[in-house]
């Protein structure tokens, strides 16, 4: 498989997983980042903001082995990894059967994670960090490409902070704005219902996850060092180790993108990075001309979300501008199409606070003068 | 004071949108026909051949022919076109504007082309009885 057809493939899981989601599309993007980087993604958000909704619908399109789990402090180990072999007990041999747990997963999704035991996070510490399940007498190479864990907060702890660094992935989501709100109940109520879609995305994700492993990055290195620069220069410090893991991310954002070869463009990764909500916040704002350049077709609200630039602005407007103009409500569906109308002026909104009559792109020219002609006709309805 | 501004490429979240002549009586009787909640989320400024609205993103109307504002970090007393900055530092620039106009309170919505700076601290909440007489006054 091509690294452009491995891109394509995973590009449409993506967007087959975001069908019914309202603005989750940069989690399930960062889910993907992170099972081709071979890295783990935390989710920080209040109860009910869709979190393990956004994550199972892309573990299901992208197919293999799916776990989830909501931990809490009395779970015990086997509830996860599996329960001991009693018929090997009896013989003095302490085995887990980890048949459908973890430690057979694909994807792993553990919701609450912060309040799981002393002896889950350090099982877990060695699945995440080596890929290799201990326990007793078994020990078991892990085909875990992600685990995506959540939490309402980021912990205090300084044990458990040491746990969440190994999350290098970090995404904090708010409950949907006033702005999204139909949305959201629209796609809440129609939302499909998972298919079986086999296993082709993971063979895509194999073929992404080595073209990322043996990139070149000598040319974005000093780029990246400049950003990390930046952001000591405002008191945001990032770990040696996320440093220098950070490289894969951009690495593995260039292959999601189709490009064997990482540049400017692939920098924004960076930003997810930061451990803290108001670092990334901050981030951005300090990276805001760093990251102008920032653009990802397969990632394309992630990549948005984290660099402010107008490109991967652009892109974003042209498609979800497609695909809001042509689904007008018949004109005797007098809310329905005050709704699609309002939607319909958002999009002019957006091109028109993020282009000038110079750099508007030409797909984006063509999308503005069917608004213009399409509200038009609206107005004299 | 003749400046140059050029493209950015870090976009500003839209605070503001602004109109003049033709368009500004556009948009002033495009949002004659807005709900309430949207007016309710707005505040505006009218003058002769001016209209400028103040509000969140989504609550922003759009007519062909209006620019938008935000506001920058680094000159958070001025509402700057959205998509353009000033060719010099945009600090520089808001100190260099409130020292030639010390009698213009904040924020300044800073107008290009027409290059007029408007003080919008007097900005009202948007009512239809205010808007309809702003559109039957002097065009």
């Amino acid at each position: 498989m091509s690294l452009q057809a491995a891109s394509d493939q995973v590009r449409q899981a993506i967007a087959d997983a975001c069908q019914g989601l309202a603005q989750r599309e940069a989690l399930v993007e960062l889910v993907v980042l992170c099972a081709v980087t071979r890295e783990h993604l935390l989710v920080v958000g209040p109860p009910g903001t869709a979190k393990s909704v956004a994550v199972r619908r892309i573990a299901h399109r992208l197919g293999g082995k799916y776990f989830e789990y909501l931990v809490g402090r009395f779970t015990e180990p086997s509830e996860i990894f599996g329960p001991v072999d009693l018929r090997k007990l009896k013989e003095g041999v302490v085995e887990t059967q980890t048949d459908g747990m973890l430690p057979e997963a694909d994807v792993a999704f553990l919701d609450e994670v912060f309040l799981g035991s002393t002896a889950i996070l350090n099982t877990l510490l060695g699945i995440l960090n080596e890929r290799t399940f201990r326990r007793g007498h078994t020990q078991l190479r892990c085909p875990l490409r992600v685990c995506v864990g959540a939490s309402n907060r980021l912990p205090e702890d300084e044990q458990l902070a040491a746990f969440a660094d190994r999350f290098l992935a970090r995404i904090f989501v708010d409950p949907i704005a006033d702005s999204g709100l139909e949305e959201l109940l629209a796609s809440g109520w129609s939302l499909p219902h998972a298919q079986d879609f086999g296993s082709e995305a993971l063979a895509a994700l194999d073929v992404l996850t080595q073209t990322a492993r043996s990139m070149d990055l000598t040319a974005v290195r000093p780029a990246l060092a400049h950003g990390v620069r930046l952001l000591r220069a405002a008191g945001i410090e990032l770990s040696d180790r996320r440093i220098v893991r950070v490289q894969g991310l951009v690495a593995g954002a260039a292959a999601l993108a189709g490009r064997a070869i990482p540049g400017e463009a692939d920098l924004w990764p960076l930003v997810f990075a930061l451990p803290t909500q108001q670092a990334q916040h901050q981030g951005r704002d300090i990276l805001r001309s760093f990251l102008q350049a920032s653009h990802n077709d397969t990632l394309l609200a992630a990549s948005t979300e984290s660099s402010l630039g107008a490109r991967a602005r652009g892109a974003r407007i042209l498609r979800e501008g497609l695909s809001v103009i042509d689904a007008a409500p018949a004109a005797d569906q007098a809310a329905e199409h005050e709704a699609w109308r309002l939607r319909v002026e958002g999009i002019a909104r957006d091109i028109d606070a993020t282009f000038t009559g110079e750099t508007l792109p030409p797909e984006l020219s063509a999308l503005r003068a069917r608004i213009v002609d399409v509200l038009g006709a609206a107005a004299q309805v | 004071m003749t400046l140059e501004f050029v493209p950015r490429g870090d976009v500003l979240e839209p605070a503001a949108v602004v109109a003049t002549d033709a368009v500004a009586r556009a948009l002033g009787a495009h949002l004659m026909q807005s709900t309430d909640e949207r007016l309710t989320r707005l505040a505006g400024v009218g003058g002769d051949g001016l209209l400028i609205l103040l509000g969140p993103r989504e609550a922003l109307p759009w007519v062909d022919g209006v620019r938008y504002l935000g506001v920058d970090p680094a000159a958070p007393r001025l509402l700057l076109p959205t998509a353009q900055r000033p060719a010099i530092a945009v600090d520089v620039f808001e100190r260099a504007l409130f020292s030639r106009m010390p009698s213009l309170l904040p924020k300044l919505a800073v107008l290009i082309p027409a290059r007029r700076v408007v003080s919008v601290a007097d900005a009202l909440p948007v009512q239809r009885e205010r808007l309809q007489a702003w559109l039957e006054g002097p065009s």
